[in-house]
């Protein structure tokens, strides 16, 4: 009997774990979709925040959970296939020592459009626009993952932790 | 044919096929509108004026289709026909009736090439004078393949324009403010300067009839086709051509306002077409935003490229994203060390968390950092309070209560969209936040519906002030 109960019970564990993680993830997702929203807010009324506010607004009117993560990571994933692809393709035409215009030109249109596809609402704008909004965005990133991060340590009871220029997207101290 | 009675039985032969062509193509080029213009109205100037325009609507429409190799074939022709006809023809020219003719024969781009230009040659007067302005025209109207994308105002008016206003090529260029759409990349490899200064100089000479002249000029509008490549030498002249166009515009419009031109100051070996140069603002535009772009990017200083920097920008959005992403991850498995009862939760703590926040982030904290991090402090918080029920689209949220809005300045409101209507309203004034006032609200009402969270934050800066300040 004590062993089917100790077996029950870590039964019951995992259920319970693995709802917490699920809990947790809903959760996530919801601080990203705020943070977003909180990032489309700051932007004072520049475009790609007016367009990701729209994005949120769509998402949070359906099911959160499936739609921002898998954007994200649909994004993401391709956007960096392609990027390797483009890369590859530099090096080899750099190797080979001929470069035609128009390659150059084709490739600079393909990240050009990977970039399109980040920065919210970049779709239908001139290139220089496009510029324009990415620096922004940028900035505002920036100042988003700071303050996340901030927050993040403050709730933790951390203190505030040194910052790295670039960090890497593996949690540390994920608790 | 009606030429032989004007011109001469030399001239015949070679005007036949001129019409020929002439006819047969379709009226859709500019240069032949350019053609007809200048040819209409140059027969109301005197002869040199008439027959330089003449000639240059002539050549131009010729050279317009007839490409590189065509070039100094005609040049060599032209320039021959043009000593040879010096001491055939005299000055007068029968005005009308060879005027409608011509007008109506060069009303259509010409698609032969290397005979058109002949019997424009031989149209020419005795006067070495006009011989000279032919040849600076032959020079010039090389760039009859871009005369094309002149406007058809612009090129006529700088045929008909007085000659020594091409001995203005100051450089202003009058550009439409819509960009021109044309990948001028040849043109970018501009040769030599000297051909265009040679022009100049020419023009400016044009009072002085040296016989010499010609022939070097003529010598020297044969070489550069054959130096440059063919691409080059018709951009180049086509630079001149819309140089000339422009200045020639300038000047007549010069009462004028400009109305929808940006003046673009050509510089100095470059291509002046219109198109050129709106690609090369373009351009600079475009490079001036690369470098706003390679301060942000970390890390950028040593990239040179347009396309390196893209990537790095790529790559760095993209790693802001999926920073924001884990962050948001970690927000929501961080276990609140205050054990804030949050129904509980005052203004001030609010104030007081980010303030702390500020002084973590210890760089230029502004307006915008404040509603970032409200907008994330607050779901997490939302978050934390529905642990036992998590994940619960919201109902539809209570009216949100009155914010003070009526003042220009400040006050936090929250609207939560998981149903507790949490409000901290501070409200103190602030002397100035750049702007920033009751647009976020009216933003917010316009942009998300009740079920989104907004918020907006004002006071802070005062408490700011305050604390920290």
């Amino acid at each position: 009997m004590d062993r089917h109960s100790v077996v029950g019970m870590e039964e019951e564990d995992e259920a319970v774990r693995r709802r917490q993680r699920q809990v947790v993830r809903e959760r996530g997702r919801r601080i990203k979709a705020a943070a977003e929203l909180g990032l489309a807010r700051s932007s004072g009324g520049r475009q790609w925040g007016r367009a990701l506010g729209r994005r949120r607004a769509l998402v949070l009117r359906k099911d959160p959970a499936t739609a921002v993560p898998s954007s994200a990571r649909r994004l993401v994933e391709p956007a960096a296939g392609r990027l390797g692809e483009a890369k590859e393709g530099k090096a080899r035409e750099g190797e080979a020592g001929e470069k035609e215009e128009e390659e150059v030109v084709v490739e600079e249109e393909e990240k050009v459009q990977l970039l399109r596809q980040l920065v919210p609402g970049g779709e239908e704008m001139a290139v220089e626009r496009l510029l324009d909004e990415t620096a922004d965005y940028i900035a505002a990133l920036r100042a988003q993952v700071g303050v996340m991060r901030a927050l993040a340590c403050l709730l933790s009871g951390l203190g505030s932790p040194p910052e790295d220029k670039e960090v890497s997207a593996t949690p540390a101290k994920l608790l | 044919m009606a030429h032989d009675g004007f011109l001469g039985g030399s001239f015949h032969q070679l005007a036949w096929p001129l019409d020929a062509a002439l006819q047969a193509q379709p009226h859709a080029e500019m240069g032949a509108g350019v053609g007809v213009g200048v040819a209409g109205g140059g027969w109301e100037h005197e002869a040199g004026e008439r027959i330089e325009s003449a000639l240059s609507s002539l050549v131009s429409p010729s050279l317009a289709v007839a490409g590189g190799v065509h070039e100094a074939a005609l040049m060599d022709e032209l320039a021959s026909r043009l000593g040879g006809v010096c001491g055939g023809l005299g000055g007068g020219v029968a005005a009308s009736p060879p005027s409608s003719r011509y007008a109506s024969c060069y009303s259509t781009p010409v698609s032969s090439p290397g005979k058109s230009a002949l019997p424009v040659s031989s149209l020419v007067a005795a006067d070495t004078m006009v011989a000279e302005r032919a040849t600076r025209l032959s020079g010039l109207a090389v760039g009859g393949p871009g005369g094309r994308k002149l406007s058809r105002v612009e090129s006529s008016q700088s045929l008909l324009g007085e000659p020594a206003a091409m001995a203005a090529l100051a450089g202003d260029v009058l550009l439409p403010a819509s960009d021109g759409a044309s990948r001028d990349a040849p043109s970018r490899k501009r040769k030599a300067p000297g051909a265009k200064t040679k022009v100049k100089d020419g023009t400016a000479a044009t009072a002085i009839a040296k016989s010499p002249e010609p022939g070097t000029r003529a010598k020297r509008c044969k070489l550069s086709p054959d130096a440059a490549r063919d691409d080059e030498q018709q951009n180049q002249a086509t630079g001149e051509a819309g140089h000339d166009g422009g200045s020639a515009k300038g000047k007549d419009a010069a009462s004028e306002p400009p109305k929808d031109y940006i003046h673009v100051r050509a510089r100095r070996g470059q291509a002046t077409d219109s198109h050129s140069l709106a690609e090369r603002v373009r351009r600079e535009k475009i490079s001036e935003r690369m470098k706003l772009l390679q301060d942000l990017v970390p890390g950028c200083n040593k990239v040179t490229g347009k396309a390196v920097m893209l990537d790095e920008i790529i790559n760095y959005v993209q790693s802001l994203q999926r920073q924001v992403e884990f962050l948001s991850m970690k927000l929501s498995a961080v276990n609140p060390r205050l054990d804030f009862d949050v129904d509980d939760f005052l203004p001030k703590d609010v104030i007081l968390i980010h303030l702390s926040i500020m002084n973590t982030m210890k760089k230029a904290t502004t307006f915008d950092t404040h509603i970032k991090s409200c907008a994330v402090f607050s779901s997490v918080r939302l978050n934390f309070q529905q642990a036992s029920e998590p994940s619960v689209p919201a109902p539809p949220p209570p009216p949100p209560p009155s914010c003070s809005m009526e003042r220009p300045s400040p006050a936090i409101c929250y609207r939560s969209s998981q149903g507790t209507a949490m409000q901290s309203v501070v409200s103190s004034p602030v002397p100035s936040l750049d702007g920033f006032h009751i647009s976020g609200n009216s933003q917010a009402g316009s942009i998300w519906e009740d079920d989104l969270q907004s918020v907006v934050l004002m006071g802070l800066f005062r408490c700011n002030q305050h604390m920290i300040g």
